[in-house]
């Protein structure tokens, strides 16, 4: 072997050899790593890496005809249970398993699993709850608003409109981080500005009124947006004609502005509850879905359907659970879906579609 | 306040001050005190949270005890930390490549929101323009798959993009094409219908006389359908960009180098170690964070009262 004496490099190699430039290293040990060369005694050499290689030594034998695998060790036969890997008898598992067709077994576990079954009623009625508490506060003030700045010739109008709309202008992850920040119930300015201790976050009653005002927070200017909108497009002519019958003001907004207000904004209020009923961020990044609830159960006070199920399929702690996930989404799904449509239909929304 | 309103306003003003002062356009103060009293209560809950975190960017106290709504110390310290790209923490050094991040954010969001108005108008310019079988049905069907919880197609979509990245890298993880391609998919449902509502609205009567001066269906998209539903397009592409910027879930499965990462996983993976020292800079980090969405949200937010609800309230 010669070797250049100021880099380092060899410069010949001796009979026999090849001498392999820089750049073609690479896809050399590519190639190399494609080769196990079996030695006496059941065992193998496998390179590792440009300079090293290691001599293998197998763990587990594969009987053919049994379909098992024996470990050498300790003798332990290990069989295919049939659900996608081989269990011994003593119930220890060969990592990794694969793939298998295991029928409607997932879906029966939701029903089944208690887990799943028991605090799903008290969970879906939150998230029910949830939804439904979220789109009305939040289109009520966004209308409320509107009403109220709705008058020609207001002064500062469109300084109030752009202002107000901020919050929804401020990407929501963030702004839900800051609130849980400001909801602290030590140190936050929530708590300091009121010269209250109220357990912001930590209490499950608490926990869920922190919800809904960041929700509503999130969500106002939108329906303020749309309601100033809506108003604008009901014709003055109307309005006007209802004021010379007679109608008072609450009159006026029961009977006329309303409705009329509703038929655009209807669509909206039922894909803002869909979109609500699996808010994930919301919950996620503010509470977490928790404090703990009292029924002891995984399901924290403010979990909703979707937080929940993320909790049980990736973070109960047995692993990655993706097939129960996909069932109880798949229940979600049909449960958003029905209730979206019930309200379309309700709503008449659909109605020009043919 | 519109051109045309400052005008009549001057006007008026002109008008009032060569005659009497007795006729004001205004209302008068006395009548609309409590619209502008509830319009500040409403500011103070809008803009207070905003307020705090530009109080905190501010402030040269950085703990998250420390924080207070003014700030002692107005400095920009915060700024320069979080922009030059590394941040000390207990004496450490941390690499935080926000810079990049936002480049990143700004350029993925940018590319959705042009290729989800163009992708949702062409899918509404059909529903709303021909009449052709399964039609309806294809209209029901984007909207019902809308409802899915898309959080847990997440692992679907991780498999989906590591088999492709294996064919075309260019689509793999870690790609920022990848991430926008899967992005195009989400909100095609709720965009095509908005649109679609819009469309209706368009009177049919424009495409046909452009049609009999011998347009292409093509030409009557783009020159005549396209530039009549400005603000629909302004509005589907503001949400889509606004919630682009926004989406955390999808971004933290395919990203997965630090260079590559969006504003919220990298603000997210800051807060992780840092939350509670490093408040301020977190804080000045949100805030340069919310600056492309505020911009142009005030420039298109007049579109917005029109594009939402023109379409649907046609009726």
């Amino acid at each position: 072997v010669r070797i250049d004496e100021e880099s380092g490099e060899v410069t010949a190699a001796p009979a026999g050899y090849t001498l392999v430039p820089g750049d073609q290293l690479l896809a050399l040990d590519r190639e190399l790593a494609g080769y196990t060369i079996p030695v006496a005694g059941d065992r193998a050499i496998r390179a590792e890496g440009f300079d090293t290689a290691l001599e293998l030594q197998p763990t587990l034998r594969y009987d053919r005809e049994a379909d098992t695998f024996t470990r050498l060790e300790d003798g332990i036969v290990f069989r295919d249970n049939g659900k996608g890997s081989f269990v011994a008898a003593g119930g220890e598992e060969l990592e990794p398993g694969w793939k298998t067709g295991i029928g409607l077994a997932n879906f029966s576990a939701v029903l089944s699993n208690p887990l799943v079954r028991d605090p799903f009623l008290r969970v879906f009625v939150w998230t029910f709850v949830f939804a439904t508490l979220t789109v009305l506060v939040s289109f009520a003030l966004g209308l409320f608003l509107a009403i109220v700045l709705d008058k020609p010739g207001l002064r500062f109008q469109r300084l109030y409109r752009s202002l107000l709309v901020i919050p929804y202008a401020i990407p929501g992850f963030l702004s839900v981080l800051v609130w849980a920040g400001l909801l602290n119930d030590d140190f936050g300015v929530v708590n300091g500005l009121l010269g209250t201790s109220i357990p912001w976050l930590f209490d499950p009653n608490w926990a869920k009124v922190s919800i809904l005002i960041v929700s509503a927070w999130l969500t106002f200017p939108y329906f303020f947006l749309v309601s100033m909108g809506a108003l604008q497009a009901i014709p003055g002519e109307l309005i006007e004609a209802a004021r010379v019958d007679g109608g008072g003001r609450w009159q006026i907004f029961r009977k006329v502005t309303l409705p009329l207000l509703l038929v655009a904004v209807a669509p909206l209020l039922i894909a803002s509850f869909a979109f609500n009923f699996n808010n994930f961020g919301n919950i996620y990044f503010l509470t977490g879905g928790g404090p703990p609830s009292n029924d002891q159960s995984v399901a924290g006070a403010t979990d909703i359907l979707i937080t929940y199920t993320y909790k049980i399929a990736f973070e109960s702690g047995k692993g990655q659970d993706y097939g129960l996930a996909s069932a109880v989404s798949i229940f979600i799904f049909l449960i958003v879906g029905a209730i979206s449509a019930f309200a379309f239909w309700r709503s008449k929304s659909l109605e020009n579609l043919a | 306040m519109t051109t045309a309103d400052q005008l009549a306003d001057a006007a008026a003003v002109s008008h009032s001050t060569a005659l009497t002062r007795r006729r004001r356009r205004r209302p008068d103060l006395g009548d609309t005190w409590w619209r502008h009293a509830i319009a500040l209560l409403a500011l103070v809950f809008a803009l207070f949270p905003a307020a705090y975190i530009a109080s905190a960017a501010f402030n040269a106290d950085e703990t998250l005890t420390g924080a207070s709504l003014i700030p002692r110390d107005v400095t920009l310290d915060n700024f320069r930390t979080i922009l030059s790209g590394t941040v000390n923490v207990a004496g450490a050094d941390n690499d935080i490549p926000y810079p990049r991040w936002y480049a990143n954010t700004l350029v993925i969001a940018l590319a959705t929101a042009l290729l989800t108005v163009m992708l949702g108008a062409l899918a509404a310019y059909a529903f709303s323009r021909f009449r052709f079988k399964g039609r309806r049905i294809g209209m029901l069907t984007l909207l019902l798959i809308q409802m899915f919880p898309q959080l847990l197609a997440v692992v679907a979509i991780y498999l989906i993009v590591l088999n492709t990245g294996e064919i075309f890298p260019v689509l793999g993880l870690n790609s920022l094409t990848a991430l926008t391609v899967v992005y195009l998919g989400g909100a095609m449902g709720v965009n095509a219908w908005l649109m679609k509502g819009f469309f209706d609205t368009i009177p049919a009567e424009l495409d046909e006389s452009a049609r009999v001066d011998g347009a292409t269906p093509a030409q009557v998209f783009w020159g005549v359908v396209l530039p009549l539903a400005a603000p629909v397009l302004a509005v589907v592409g503001l949400f889509s960009f606004v919630g682009t910027i926004n989406e955390y879930v999808i971004a933290s499965v395919l990203l997965q180098e630090r260079e590559n990462f969006t504003l919220p996983i990298g603000m997210r993976s800051f807060i992780d170690k840092q939350y509670a020292e490093q408040w301020g800079i977190f804080a000045a980090g949100v805030l340069l964070a919310a600056v492309p969405a505020v911009i142009i949200f005030q420039f298109l937010q007049r579109f917005i009262v029109s594009g939402l609800t023109q379409g649907s309230v046609k009726g």
